[in-house]
């Protein structure tokens, strides 16, 4: 015998035409209301937009995406200049705020201080280029907040999903 | 399910595989092959008629941009649907809750038989509109399952959920659906 929850699994197919219901099947189907009400939202959905997914066009939204896709990787490499910057500020920030409480103020004949400083290692700018080396400069004249181009992380909370995979995306390269 | 693929037509998985090995055709092969399936997906779930193409561009877009996070645990069609359901979310946030979505698309297709088509329309008509006011888990389940007739294993991994919580989630979009549609 068949119960509601078997003719609901054999719904999908049946309005698919995938499969037909078997006279049993039917005969459930015509003295059952709940089931013959759910056929009925199957069946519809089932047919929605079909007419919507006839009319695109398949060459059309092709073309747009591979497209796309082509521009992606120039963006991400136009992107590397500043992802360079944002890094380099960040480390520069981090660097200034290990050496700071150390720092008391100017001392005359005593140089040594600023020395340290710059005697860090900071073997990534040994490869940068010269105009990487200058968006690192730009970047850190920048505003606190701005290091990636274009986003202010004061205003994360205000993004939503798409923009901040943008941010991620910049971030991560 | 996934549209008919002949035994000598590559898997959705190898073409994935060929794309991401730099062969353009196996994209190509893939917007052709779920184009149509994510368009019906996105009108049903309240995407206004003229929207519809340039949502299922972007979200195949956003798709081959991290085809990597694609985990085979569902299937390539879920998978785009799951980022065709966060696009449009998107879209109803940016627009600030407005209805993205004209619910009102009612241009009715040339068919032979008006009369049955109106009302075919019509029962239609009031499914989307229905579809609009549930719960987005609940529509999600309910379109991959009546739509395109997908497993509720396929669905769960695919909306991150488990196959008895799908069917459960089934089961509650009919039960409002009934009562939205009455």
């Amino acid at each position: 015998m068949t119960s509601c929850e078997q003719l609901s699994d054999r719904m999908p197919a049946v309005a698919r035409g995938e499969a037909e219901w078997t006279a049993e099947e039917a005969s459930h189907l015509a003295g059952c209301e709940e089931c013959r009400l759910e056929w009925e939202l199957v069946s519809a959905a089932s047919g929605l937009g079909r007419d919507v997914a006839a009319e695109l066009d398949a060459h059309y939204v092709t073309e747009r995406v591979l497209g796309r896709l082509r521009a992606a990787p120039r963006i991400r490499r136009q992107r590397l200049g500043s992802i360079v910057a944002a890094l380099a500020a960040a480390a520069a920030v981090a660097l200034v705020v290990w050496a700071g409480p150390r720092y008391t103020g100017p001392r005359t004949g005593s140089p040594q201080r600023s020395v340290d400083v710059a005697e860090i290692p900071l073997p990534e700018l040994d490869s940068l280029g010269t105009s990487e080396l200058e968006a690192v400069l730009q970047s850190l004249d920048a505003p606190i907040g701005t290091s990636v181009e274009g986003v202010d992380s004061s205003g994360l909370d205000d993004l939503d999903t798409t923009e901040l995979e943008r941010v991620l995306d910049r971030l991560e390269g | 399910m996934s549209p008919p693929v002949r035994a000598e037509e590559p898997s959705d998985a190898a073409l994935v595989a060929a794309y991401r090995a730099g062969d353009e055709g196996a994209a190509a092969e893939l917007v052709r092959r779920h184009l149509g399936a994510v368009g019906r997906f996105l009108y049903a779930s309240g995407a206004g008629r003229s929207d519809v193409e340039d949502l299922v561009q972007e979200t195949l877009f956003r798709a081959f941009r991290k085809v990597d996070s694609w985990r085979r645990e569902a299937s390539f069609r879920s998978w785009l649907f799951t980022i065709a359901g966060n696009l449009l979310r998107d879209e109803y946030r940016k627009r600030k809750g407005r209805q993205v979505i004209s619910i009102d698309d009612r241009e009715l297709p040339d068919r032979a038989d008006p009369e049955a088509d109106l009302a075919a329309n019509e029962t239609e008509r009031r499914v989307r509109e229905g579809l609009t006011k549930l719960p987005r888990l609940q529509r999600e389940v309910f379109l991959l399952r009546a739509q395109e007739g997908r497993e509720y294993a396929d669905i769960a991994a695919a909306l991150g959920t488990t196959p008895g919580a799908a069917r459960v989630h089934y089961h509650h979009a009919v039960k409002r659906l009934k009562e939205l549609v009455k």
